[in-house]
């Protein structure tokens, strides 16, 4: 597969925060509309059998990764002992990469060390207003709602890694897909305004390749139960995704998935096969309304050398 | 269909929004003065965390939030408005009226309650949506949809209203019958996006927001008695974006085709999809509806407020015949009026027939005025523009007298920021030069006290006590009225000398008496060795000399 780097600039706020797994069915849903379901389908085979044609990561600072999930006691202590302060180093320069990887945590940056207020959250109040009678809501009386918006700090630019099995689906052809989302929004609230970005380049990138040692740390939300890999030096915090169905089929008969529990980004795994760029497995059977419907439980993954103590 | 094919399921648009009178989007967030002091015509808004305060405006601040009293807050914030105003983030024009009811009123008692209770002016103003990050204004996309989404509705009824009683739960019903229900809205396939402001260097555009009175008038003229009934209506501030700027923002907007080729898996099709006829076929098709909807009523209002001569006479001239001049591309659907924000006024809310209100909100310089005003929300967006549009930009040039102030103060406060962030470096560094002359003095009194201690331990016992003692008389503060620490401090000194008394040989003991003689510790304490604790220490004194 190859590895392709995309590069993109928030244009307005956002509903959904840019996550790997959502934006995997957005572009699934994305190739449908601009190439046909049978291309889908062609792409989706052999999905769930650990052949992906595409793995998607979690959108990142530019020049960053996020820091791995290790215990605190794995990392080489630095000048900065405030255990508070050293959990909000989450980004890791790419340029650190090349370091042992217990002085890790010494070269992470924290969201404010970037740029101040990276990511903010806000409410935004909305009215909606009756036709007839020219008052709000639905119930009786006045009935405004706020939603919360994702504001990304201005003119900062992001990145997405994007594994690519070019032999199903081509850049070019990934790029429109990537476009029109950037064009009709991403997530929630993409009808009124929310979620629009603009694509600044989207190139292969050999940061994958470079790379090797005996575990990996993931780049995305990911799906690792039954793999065998080895637990005893294994990272990760988890969570649980609430999956939702996209486009019309969000609001065909049942919008909800099944409930999936996945390891956050930035988990580490070890006894992973070397060589390979991306952990997890496809996940399918979560929908009754939409059998074939799949959830992406593959990450991009980076091999790094875990210093095992014993 | 070749598998690799793109299909055109997707109509891509840009927009550029002129304001044509001044808008006012709430994002629900006040000016309050804590955060903005009005100087020079100007409001700056800033965060107080970000202030250079100086040791002194620092502990004034503390004091006068710890009384709770609000007026004094307010009071100083606007006696200091220079130090806060140096760290604005932004800067807003104000109308002269306000900005004059600001320097009378802030901080002042307006009314007595019997209760006791002071009422004030809380002088808070209406904000309008920003962008949390540059806090430049920008207009909800939510905003513009739910525009088109009246005037589509519009054309759907027809003119054949609901007969049934108007009441919550039909209202829904007739929304839904006409344009689809959640799921099946024709609407879902428009997809806007916020209209964010251009940039300042590209375009030549500023994004100027001036506080403007809303004033409340009545639409139709009252004759009481031979005599024109005014309105008095109640006023409020608003923040509002500002006429006359051209093409001020910009949006993407796109038109969704739905596909079903493949044959979705969708159960009930009819009720989960939008029926053909409410799927808008193009943008196009949205702004004549718009315009449709919008041009009537533009004049409409406006016949009433000329009539009553509210409406600024020369506004209405210049964009009347603005839309007379681009009614064409308004025929064509390349350009579409809109209303948006707060005091568009229901009927422009609502489809036809069903709003009469009977006042009206309008944009002022002052509370009192009824003259020379404008209404609230109207906008031009061109979709797709090929080149300039000419007669819009003179429009603009005709109406943009009142943005010049507003770009001057805005090019000052780059100039003031500038000026306040070397201020700034400067009370830092003489913060530093203070803490760095505290450490030094720090490290002296260390040194001298080393030294010193180094001394005594060199000395013999009688030496060391001598020097002690000689050291803390001079040191000690003698306050005729602290009787507790005097005797706290004589009881010590008597202590060590009855000590010496009992320790010491005779030699030492007289060597103490030779250098504390009643006559020097006179000379040294002045009026501390009277009264008892002369009777005292003379007794002592005598047993150290042997006597």
């Amino acid at each position: 597969m190859q590895a392709y780097q995309l590069t993109l600039r928030p244009e307005t706020a956002f509903g959904t925060p840019l996550v790997g797994d959502t934006l995997f069915g957005q572009i699934c849903w994305g190739i449908v509309e601009q190439y046909g379901e049978a291309l889908l389908e062609s792409c989706l085979q052999g999905y769930t059998k650990g052949s992906p044609f595409l793995v998607v990561s979690d959108a990142f600072p530019k020049g960053y990764v996020p820091l791995p999930t290790l215990p605190s006691a794995y990392w080489q202590q630095g000048e900065e002992t405030d255990r508070k302060k050293l959990k909000k180093r989450q980004w890791l320069p790419e340029s650190a990469l090349g370091e042992p990887s217990r002085r890790w945590q010494m070269k992470a940056k924290s969201s404010n060390d970037l740029v101040p207020e990276l990511i903010s959250r806000h409410s935004q109040p909305h009215n909606s207003l009756n036709r007839q009678t020219h008052t709000t809501g639905a119930g009786t009386g006045f009935a405004p709602y706020e939603s919360e918006q994702i504001w990304y700090a201005a003119g900062h630019e992001w990145q997405i890694y994007l594994l690519l099995d070019e032999g199903r689906l081509n850049a070019a052809q990934l790029q429109q897909v990537l476009t029109n989302i950037g064009l009709s929004g991403y997530g929630r609230d993409a009808s009124t305004g929310l979620g629009k970005f603009s694509i600044i380049a989207l190139e292969k990138t050999a940061l994958f390749e470079q790379r090797s040692g005996n575990a990996v740390f993931t780049l995305a939300a990911s799906c690792p139960q039954g793999l065998g890999y080895d637990a005893a030096h294994s990272y990760y915090h988890t969570q649980t995704r609430f999956g939702r169905h996209g486009n019309i089929q969000a609001t065909a008969g049942q919008p909800f998935k099944q409930p999936v529990l996945m390891a956050q980004t930035g988990a580490v795994f070890s006894g992973t096969p070397s060589g390979k760029h991306n952990v997890g497995q496809g996940i399918t059977g979560i929908s009754q309304s939409q059998p074939q419907a799949v959830q992406q439980g593959y990450a991009p993954a980076l091999s790094f050398d875990l210093e095992q103590a014993n | 269909m070749e598998r690799n094919m793109p299909q055109a399921f997707l109509q891509h648009y840009q927009l550029f929004l002129t304001p044509l009178s001044p808008l006012h989007l709430g994002s629900g967030e006040d000016y309050e003065p804590t955060n903005y002091v009005i100087e020079d015509g100007a409001l700056y808004a800033f965060d107080p965390s970000q202030a250079a305060l100086t040791p002194l405006q620092r502990n004034e601040l503390l004091e006068t939030a710890k009384r709770g009293d609000i007026f004094a807050i307010q009071r100083y914030f606007k006696k200091h408005g220079s130090v806060f105003a140096d760290c604005a983030h932004n800067v807003v024009g104000v109308s002269r009226a306000l900005a004059d009811n600001y320097q009378e009123k802030l901080g002042q008692v307006a009314n007595r309650e019997r209760s006791g209770n002071k009422v004030g002016n809380n002088f808070t103003i209406e904000r309008t949506a920003i962008n949390p990050h540059n806090h430049r204004p920008y207009i909800p996309g939510s905003a513009f949809k739910g525009c088109l989404r009246t005037a589509v509705l519009e054309r759907l009824s027809d003119g054949n209203l609901s007969r049934e009683r108007i009441d919550q739960r039909n209202a829904i019903r007739y929304e839904s019958n006409l344009l689809g229900s959640f799921a099946s809205d024709g609407l879902r396939l428009l997809k806007t996006a916020d209209f964010m402001p251009q940039g300042l260097v590209a375009t030549q555009i500023q994004y100027a927001t001036q506080i403007q009175y809303a004033t409340n008038h009545k639409k139709q003229k009252v004759v009481k008695d031979g005599q024109v009934v005014r309105a008095k209506g109640v006023t409020g501030r608003r923040e509002t974006i500002q006429h006359g700027q051209y093409r001020a923002f910009v949006a993407d907007c796109t038109l969704q085709q739905l596909l079903l080729a493949h044959k979705p898996h969708i159960k009930q099709p009819d009720k989960s999809l939008p029926r053909k006829p409410v799927q808008p076929k193009s943008l196009q098709q949205l702004a004549l509806d718009a315009n449709r909807y919008h041009i009537l009523r533009f004049e409409a209002e406006n016949k009433i407020l000329a009539d009553q001569e509210l409406v600024d006479p020369a506004w209405l001239q210049h964009t009347r015949m603005l839309l007379a001049e681009l009614m064409p591309q308004l025929n064509r659907g390349n350009i579409m009026l809109v209303r948006l924000g707060k005091h568009g006024g229901a009927e422009s809310k609502t489809i036809s027939g069903l709003a009469q209100t009977k006042t009206v909100w309008l944009a002022a310089q002052a509370a009192g005025e009824t003259h020379g005003l404008l209404p609230f929300g109207w906008a031009l967006i061109e979709i797709d523009p090929q080149s300039e549009n000419n007669a819009l930009q003179d429009w603009c040039r005709q109406n943009s007298s009142h943005l010049h102030d507003i770009q001057a103060i805005q090019s000052k406060l780059a100039g003031r920021k500038q000026a306040a962030a070397a201020k700034a470096a400067a009370l830092r560094a003489e913060a530093e030069a203070a803490e760095q002359a505290r450490i030094a003095e720090a490290q002296a009194e260390q040194a001298a006290a080393a030294q010193r201690a180094a001394e005594l331990e060199a000395m013999n016992p009688t030496e060391r006590l001598i020097a002690d003692w000689e050291e803390r008389l001079q040191q000690f503060d003698f306050d005729s009225r602290n009787d507790v620490a005097n005797s706290a401090f004589f009881n010590q000194m008597k202590t060590a000398f009855e000590q010496a008394v009992k320790e010491f040989d005779d030699n030492s003991k007289q060597q103490i008496a030779a250098a504390f003689s009643f006559k020097k510790l006179e000379v040294i304490k002045r009026g501390f060795f009277v009264g008892k604790r002369e009777k005292e220490i003379k007794a002592i004194l005598r047993q150290l000399r042997g006597e």
